[in-house]
């Protein structure tokens, strides 16, 4: 399953139950458990689509960053062919507000980003659109 | 057996070239062994009742008292031969790989400086098939959903699934099983169990899960297998074309981990459980080994990465023994850089080490997979930095990201494999930043990786079952199926003809890749075969690929023969 495909049933979802223990380790270092989908010590999520206003129509192939501010590191995809992304969910000790999504693309420039995020300060996953044009 | 040209067995001579003759004159095929037979040393059909012809039996030739063995593979007529340049004048032992099937009587064979030796080989049916199976056809074969079979790939790190169907443990004893599998160290073999230090808490339920799973397809409640034992086919066509050589060790504990040559022809490698620095001169089978001083004796021994310098010197990751240590070629002496105090705990673990590109800024980067962590060795001052390039980073469930496979550019930036969850990640030399790249399939956990000379950055992922490619300019990944299930590649080589080359713990098989057309070739091997970190020699032509046997004290060697 790609992650496109996962995000799309994932979607929504309220976080999981609580980690209890940390993962167990073989003898080779993974755990076994690790198909299980416990998703408790993530934080909130981000999706959204990059956007061609001149064309319509998603972009697909387009960067996609997620900034985290003040840590001194980033975390980059790329849309798929309906240019669709997301991002699985950062730590929980991450502010969403943290969390700056842009997107690049070649011929095309990033106009503004569009973020909805549910109200109230339990939202699991947030939208953000890259609204893109031409040059 | 006899030769053609000899004069050794005169009757038995004589039949058998009456037995060619008839052939010939209906067999084109035989017409090219023929023109080939001045220059074979030994050649052959592998027949069976049930088959007649073979084709993709692997014939192995090894001669009495030598450390070197050399295969080759049958053709579509059954045809075996072995070169004269490969077979130097002796007494050698033949055996095969066909799965089954098994010789009935191994013959030895006489081979003379002069002519060519026949032996033909009569196949019969084995009576028990498992004992052939690789631990790729028992996870095709078990039932079971995907995440149950899952957490078995870690138990190929140290032995084959046979182990685990053949046993007899219920679901109970195996709950003690697992615990204690969890408390010996990565750098266990059969061969050789090593104890970690620290013990590792298993919680209950997780181990009772795998264990009720295992106990459904092990020998617990039954005296057979009540599930099908499917097999992978026999190689064909140009799966057939390449010769093998297996140099053993001296030693059965020796484990062959990471597999480089050098300038001067010389096989280098890491032994993953014995404090010792191996080195192979491929042209006669010399074996020699470089011995360090273990830093942490009550630890446990070995080494896991092996990579050169820009000068030549070998450096090794020093898993539990605490930091890197580097062989100076010229002096013959070691150097240790241990980790700091705040560092060197008793689950500190390096298990790779990156110094290609450490003559640009006199850095050395590393792992810990204690923390989780990249460092980086100070060449001047010995003085470890540590990165986190994870922090705040999302995380698939129930994982824990773990640096691993890297790769470092011409400006001695780091690029990382995360075979802990599912990024390939790139830490900036000059300001630590970390950018992170999730690949498209989640859960991936890419494992080993090479840097081309065109900025693409190979790698094998592990738990995905394919290999991938990032390149660094377009910062994109793209991802290609490995052909046979349950494979779990290890590592991938790019050659310089553009194919891939990837190895695995669990098949037996090397895969050889073309990611522009898709075409692929799986190689089979003659032995049950532990592939970890591979290479690949373009000096030579065809290319030569290289790896270590890790769990049987073996150098393995195939040559494509196109």
């Amino acid at each position: 399953m790609t992650k496109s495909q996962r995000a799309s049933l994932l979607l929504g979802l309220a976080l999981a139950l609580p980690l209890t223990v940390a993962g167990m380790a073989w003898a080779g270092g993974a755990s076994l458990d690790e198909d299980e989908e416990d998703q408790s010590n993530a934080g909130v999520s981000f999706f959204g689509f990059a956007k061609d206003l001149d064309r319509g129509g998603g972009v697909a192939d387009a960067k996609v960053s997620a900034e985290i501010k003040n840590r001194n590191a980033s975390l980059v995809t790329r849309t798929d062919d309906q240019g669709h992304f997301k991002f699985s969910g950062f730590s929980k000790d991450i502010d969403p507000k943290d969390v700056e999504i842009s997107c690049s693309k070649d011929g095309l420039k990033l106009q503004r980003t569009v973020r909805r995020q549910p109200p109230g300060d339990g939202a699991t996953s947030i939208e953000v659109d890259c609204l893109m044009v031409k040059p | 057996m006899d030769t053609c040209g000899g004069t050794r067995n005169a009757s038995a001579g004589i039949l058998f070239c009456a037995f060619f003759g008839t052939l010939l004159s209906a067999n084109a095929t035989f017409a090219e062994l023929l023109f080939d037979t001045p220059n074979l040393a030994l050649t052959g059909h592998v027949t069976s009742s049930q088959e007649g012809a073979m084709e993709g039996v692997l014939v192995s030739a090894q001669r009495i008292g030598s450390p070197i063995s050399v295969t080759v593979v049958t053709d579509p007529a059954g045809r075996y031969s072995f070169p004269v340049r490969r077979m130097p004048p002796g007494h050698y032992a033949l055996r095969i790989r066909a799965v089954g099937y098994e010789l009935g009587s191994p013959p030895d064979v006489e081979v003379a400086a002069k002519g060519t030796v026949t032996a033909d080989l009569a196949l019969r049916k084995v009576d028990d098939i498992a004992s052939q199976l690789t631990s790729t056809e028992w996870l095709i074969s078990m039932p079971g959903a995907a995440e149950q079979k899952r957490p078995l790939i870690e138990c190929m790190s140290c032995h084959t699934l046979e182990r685990v169907v053949r046993s007899k443990f219920t679901a109970d004893a195996f709950v003690g099983v697992l615990k204690r599998m969890a408390n010996y160290a990565n750098n266990s073999t059969t061969q050789r169990v090593q104890a970690r230090i620290t013990e590792r808490e298993v919680p209950d339920d997780r181990a009772r899960r795998v264990a009720e799973y295992l106990a459904t397809v092990n020998l617990s409640k039954r005296d057979r297998w009540d599930y099908e034992l499917k097999t992978l086919p026999r190689p064909t066509g140009a799966a057939t074309r390449i010769i093998i050589t297996e140099y053993d060790m001296p030693r059965g504990t020796i484990a062959p981990h990471d597999v480089r040559t050098d300038a001067d022809g010389f096989i280098w490698y890491s032994n993953f459980v014995e404090p010792y620095l191996g080195r192979l001169d491929p042209r006669t089978g010399a074996h020699a080994e470089f011995a360090y001083t273990l830093p942490k004796p009550n630890f446990p021994a070995g080494a896991l990465a092996l990579e050169p310098d820009h000068d030549g010197n070998w450096w090794l990751a020093l898993m539990f023994q605490g930091g890197l240590m580097k062989f100076d070629t010229h002096t013959k002496a070691f150097h240790h850089y241990p980790l700091p105090a705040e560092l060197n705990s008793d689950t500190a673990q390096q298990s790779m080490v990156m110094p290609r590109q450490s003559h640009v800024d006199g850095k050395v980067w590393t792992n810990d997979v204690n923390s989780h962590s990249i460092l980086r060795l100070d060449l001047a001052t010995g003085a470890y930095e540590r990165v986190d390039p994870f922090q705040g980073m999302p995380i698939g469930a129930n994982r824990q990201h773990s640096p691993y496979g890297m790769a470092a550019d011409k400006d001695n930036n780091l690029y990382f494999m995360d075979f802990g969850d599912e990024s390939v990640g790139r830490v900036d030399a000059k300001t630590f930043r970390a950018t992170i790249y999730p690949t498209p399939t989640s859960h991936s956990r890419p494992r080993r990786t090479m840097l081309d000379d065109k900025g693409r950055l190979w790698f094998a992922e592990f738990a995905a079952n394919k290999l991938g490619m990032f390149d660094l300019d377009r910062e994109s990944i793209k991802e290609w199926d490995v052909p046979t299930p349950h494979t779990y590649p290890y590592d991938v080589y790019l050659d310089r003809n553009g194919e891939l080359w990837s190895g695995s713990m669990s098949n037996d098989r090397v895969l050889r890749f073309d990611p522009q057309t898709g075409k692929s070739i799986e190689y089979l091997l003659p032995r049950q075969t532990n592939i970890r970190r591979i290479f690949i020699d373009n000096t030579t032509t065809p290319v030569t690929f290289w790896a270590g046997n890790n769990h049987h004290a073996a150098i393995l060697k195939i040559e494509p023969l196109d």
